[in-house]
């Protein structure tokens, strides 16, 4: 026999044994089986829509996080512009070897210099982030360091002494002969920062499409319990129907409308949520989670109470 | 009561495991290796064309290439913040036994016996490897233009009396970034390696000879009065962009020393009819140069395969065959007739231990950072005279007793 023809077997054997055993069981037994379905999807729907908050929440801080460190980064570049200018302005207008770099120049570095900081603790890129931050730390340390070296060389080379400060400032990025693309981290400060500011959009998009926070991902995550629920709740209809001629139990409707608007309501709340990076996130809010659950543990009584009729009137010890 | 705790087992564990099938799941992320390189225009792009990209097509891992003419600057704010590139290139032999005593560069298994001297013994600290040569350059040369001179003068007595008729003859570019000043630098070098030999440019090195030394100061105004009309304008101009003075029409210039790597002659121009080279001073020792890589990863395998990688002999070979490429290798594999015909493969014979001549590692980057950093700028300022002879040779004697004198044991600056 061949290991595709045992494996053929093996799936058609235990499909099948299941069923067998499951019409031969007593009509009672299966409507335990139900209840018992039934109140563990409640449980899972009640898991999941924990999972999904508290997944949520930690991503839209991340991601909020990155968000704020590339509008740093925004400012740092605007500031860098600024500290071009006024290098360029103290050279062209000022005397350099009475007022050096001059107090713009010294406080624009100092504000680019705060922004990279604080990008630095929303880097959303890990280790390659860590190192451009540094890259881009070093290229602001050497422009100022060339900065003081023109105001030193003033005298014996005049104007042109900020050539070196200024090219370190606004080099831009080396291009690949083939793709013609920018290769990143080749150019000067501005560039850099741009680098920068790429590689951390890049990660807050990886962010903002993760799984957490993507509704073709969640959607279903939440709303497949309830749909195993109705399919339970089903098939209790049928068996009752046909075997106790029976109606389907109100209480079981309600456990499973109340489950299915949780889950609604939960991945609802989560969209809106994920769309603004909401700084509360109103499905990570702990009364959203605590309403969630007593209503879950209320369907999951009901679900229970649902089928104690029934069991009642057929009580027998277990085999 | 036994079987319904089972149930509830089941349950549990079913629960588990569809919270942990939600959570799980997310892909490996993409191996990546950053280095830092001081290489930038054509030097940059023929180790990027040439090199990286094809490694990056092969490995399928990712190197980001972080280019500064601040390597020093930047290395150093870099691991003093606790976060240095994976790799980075080390043009001093003194930045290499610096971080190598700071423990922050690791230590490399490969054999220094596969690499030429007197690069193989700057491989090492203390005995132990802790970087590859993957680039090296010969220094002592002088470069020009064969439509005007057949054959340039190498000896310090003709170009003397080739500059007393007219020093404007030079193409010479100090103004490099932070690091402007070098070509200078190693201008002098080479007039103290003629003058001295190697056993002077060892003393020298080694701190026992001193740089307010008659023959040290000897060599600085050598060179003033061999390039005294180009210097007053030399601050301003590129170290790379002067020798395309060669070119230019009418020729501004029509000598220059350095490098082929330091030359960066246009395009259009063709080697042996634009340009020539010969050796500074036959029979003297030669200064060279290498740019070595370090590793500073602790924790990125990526990082160790490309270091193997670039020290290899395929990537060495690949390197120097570049379009547009001007590198030559210290990897014994790498033989004269692996490079390209013509000028570079000649110069690669110099770099041969049969060549005939006695190679002493590059002054500047022999010493120790903080020192050459200083000879850089006493350049610039004695070319553009804001300090006197003696101010520069006492301010350097200071530092070199502060900071301390090369840290390359004396035999292996020079081998024969």
């Amino acid at each position: 026999m061949t290991a595709l023809a045992a494996v053929w077997r093996v799936g058609r054997v235990i499909p099948l044994g299941w069923y067998r055993s499951l019409r031969g069981a007593h009509p009672v037994r299966v409507l335990r089986w139900l209840r018992n379905g039934v109140v563990a999807a409640v449980a899972a729907t009640a898991l999941l829509n924990l999972l999904v908050a508290i997944e949520a929440r930690r991503e839209i801080t991340a991601a909020r996080r990155t968000s704020q460190a590339i509008s740093d980064i925004g400012k740092a570049s605007t500031a860098a512009g600024n500290a071009q200018a006024a290098l360029a302005d103290a050279f062209q207008n000022e005397d350099v070897t009475l007022i050096g770099t001059g107090t713009a120049f010294a406080n624009d570095t100092a504000q680019v210099n705060t922004d990279v900081t604080s990008a630095a603790e929303g880097n959303a890129a890990g280790a390659e982030g860590r190192t451009q931050i540094q890259f881009v730390q070093g290229q602001l340390t050497t422009c100022i360091q060339l900065a003081e070296t023109a105001v030193h060389d003033y005298d014996s080379l005049g104007l042109a002494a900020d050539s070196a400060a200024l090219q370190a400032l606004t080099a831009s990025d080396a291009r690949d002969n083939i793709t013609h693309a920018d290769i990143t981290d080749t150019g000067g400060l501005i560039a850099a920062r741009r680098d920068l500011r790429h590689l951390q959009q890049t990660a807050l998009n990886a962010q903002r499409g993760s799984r957490w926070l993507d509704p073709t991902y969640f959607w279903p995550l939440l709303l497949g319990p309830v749909i195993g629920m109705l399919l339970l709740v089903v098939a209790t209809a049928y068996l009752l129907a046909r075997y106790f001629r029976r109606f389907v139990s109100r209480l079981l409707v309600s456990a499973l409308l109340i489950t299915a608007a949780v889950s609604v309501t939960v991945a609802s709340f989560s969209m809106r949520d994920d769309h603004q990076l909401s700084a509360d996130p109103w499905a990570g809010l702990p009364a959203t989670t605590a309403i969630a659950l007593v209503l879950l543990a209320a369907a999951a009584a009901l679900g229970y109470l649902a089928y104690r009729p029934r069991l009642i009137e057929y009580r027998f010890q277990p085999s | 009561m036994r079987a319904s705790l089972a149930r509830a087992a089941c349950c549990a564990a079913t629960l588990g495991l569809l919270a942990a099938a939600a959570g799980c799941g997310s892909g490996p992320q993409a191996d990546s290796v950053t280095i830092m390189v001081p290489w930038s225009g054509t030097e940059f792009s023929t180790f990027y064309q040439g090199v990286i990209k094809p490694f990056e097509d092969k490995s399928g891992i990712h190197v980001d290439v972080e280019v500064t003419r601040a390597q020093d600057l930047q290395l150093n704010a870099a691991v003093a913040a606790g976060n240095p590139p994976d790799l980075a290139v080390l043009p001093s032999v003194g930045e290499v036994d610096q971080y190598a005593n700071e423990k922050v560069l690791r230590q490399l298994g490969i054999d220094p016996d596969a690499y030429a001297k007197p690069f193989r013994g700057l491989m090492m600290v203390k005995g132990k490897v802790y970087a590859v040569p993957v680039k090296a350059d010969v220094k002592s040369l002088i470069w020009y233009d064969p439509n005007f001179m057949h054959g340039a003068p190498t000896t310090l007595r003709a170009l003397a009396a080739l500059s007393a008729r007219k020093s404007t003859h030079w193409c010479l570019g100090l103004a490099s970034g932070p690091t402007s000043g070098w070509p200078g630098a190693d201008w002098i070098a080479d007039i103290l390696l003629v003058k001295l030999g190697a056993g002077g440019f060892r003393a020298w090195l080694t701190g026992k000879l001193p740089w307010t030394a008659p023959q040290v100061m000897d060599a600085w105004t050598t060179w003033k009065s061999l390039v005294r009309d180009s210097l007053p304008r030399a601050s301003l101009i590129d170290f790379g962009s002067a020798a395309a003075g060669i070119a230019a029409s009418p020729p501004a210039c029509s000598l220059a020393h350095g490098a082929l790597s330091a030359m960066d002659f246009p395009s259009h121009l063709s080697e042996g009819k634009n340009y020539d080279y010969v050796a500074f001073s036959p029979g003297s020792p030669l200064q060279v140069s290498a740019d070595f890589v370090g590793l500073f990863a602790a924790h990125n395998p990526s990082a160790t395969v490309l270091l193997t990688y670039l020290s290899g002999k395929g990537a060495q070979t690949a390197w120097v065959n570049a379009v547009g490429s001007d590198a030559f290798s210290a990897d014994n594999g790498v033989q004269p007739a692996d490079y390209p015909k013509g000028i570079r493969r000649n110069i690669a014979k110099l770099l041969r231990q049969n060549s005939g001549h006695t190679l002493c590692f590059s002054a500047a980057d022999t010493m120790k950072p903080d020192l050459s950093a200083a000879f850089y700028q006493a350049v610039m300022d004695y070319a553009n005279g804001s300090r006197s002879l003696t101010q520069i040779g006492q301010g350097l004697d200071t530092i070199q007793k502060a900071v301390g004198s090369s840290p390359v044991p004396a035999a292996e600056i020079c081998t024969p």
